[in-house]
């Protein structure tokens, strides 16, 4: 299974006194025992970490150790073409997903790298319902469906 | 900022920041800006990877 990750995990998982510190460590050490992939997308991550840091510049100095917590979860950084992205998450906007562009793009990152499922600790912005709205327009253009769900519910074996 | 749940919080705010940066940009001007910051990620991936490789020898 692919599983895509949302930023909130990968800052959850760098701070150990966050509520869903430990349940993201947990879903790591879950997700590598049963061989999933685990992906995030570069370009939604300069959106967040680089773009995210215009008002305070000196966030910039918490991505090195960002970079770090998803190098030894082994998450794997891929890469999608910067325009289709950002046109992918315009059409959902468009098609009247109620939800801002940084998450709009997460979920179109997550619909590019073809994954099964977007993982997320934010369930008012990624969920099921959400989820089923977004595969229905995937469909429509000839991309894959998508699923949307919380690191929990996965541990909990709630979703498949 | 509660530090319970700094990553939900943390997270929304940075995107609001960087939806801030990017209002009123078209598409094609936004993928510009987003090249650009790439450019600051792969410098701090770089230093990071450098930084560990040194200090593992």
């Amino acid at each position: 299974m692919k599983i895509y990750l949302d930023t909130n995990i990968i800052i959850a998982l760098s701070l150990p006194e966050d509520y869903f510190h430990r349940d993201s460590r947990l879903f790591m050490e879950v997700a590598k025992q049963a061989d999933h992939k685990i992906v995030v997308c570069r370009q939604a991550l300069v959106f967040d970490f680089v773009l995210g840091a215009s008002k305070k510049p000196t966030r910039l100095y918490d991505i090195p150790n960002y970079l770090k917590i998803i190098k030894t979860h082994r998450v794997k950084i891929a890469d999608v073409d910067h325009l289709e992205l950002l046109k992918l998450a315009a059409k959902y906007h468009e098609e009247g997903i109620e939800l801002k562009l940084g998450d709009l793009i997460h979920y179109a990152a997550s619909t590019l790298l073809q994954s099964d499922f977007i993982v997320s600790w934010n369930e008012r912005h990624f969920n099921e319902k959400l989820a089923r709205k977004i595969s229905e327009i995937n469909r429509r253009i000839g991309l894959k469906d998508i699923k949307a769900t919380t690191p929990k519910n996965i541990l909990e074996g709630k979703v498949r | 900022m509660s530090e319970e749940t700094k990553s939900l919080k943390l997270t929304e705010e940075l995107r609001r920041e960087a939806e801030r940066l990017l209002e009123g940009l078209s598409i094609k001007k936004q993928a510009e800006v987003l090249k650009e910051a790439e450019k600051i990620m792969h410098s701090l991936e770089r230093i990071v990877e450098i930084t560990s490789k040194a200090k593992a020898a």
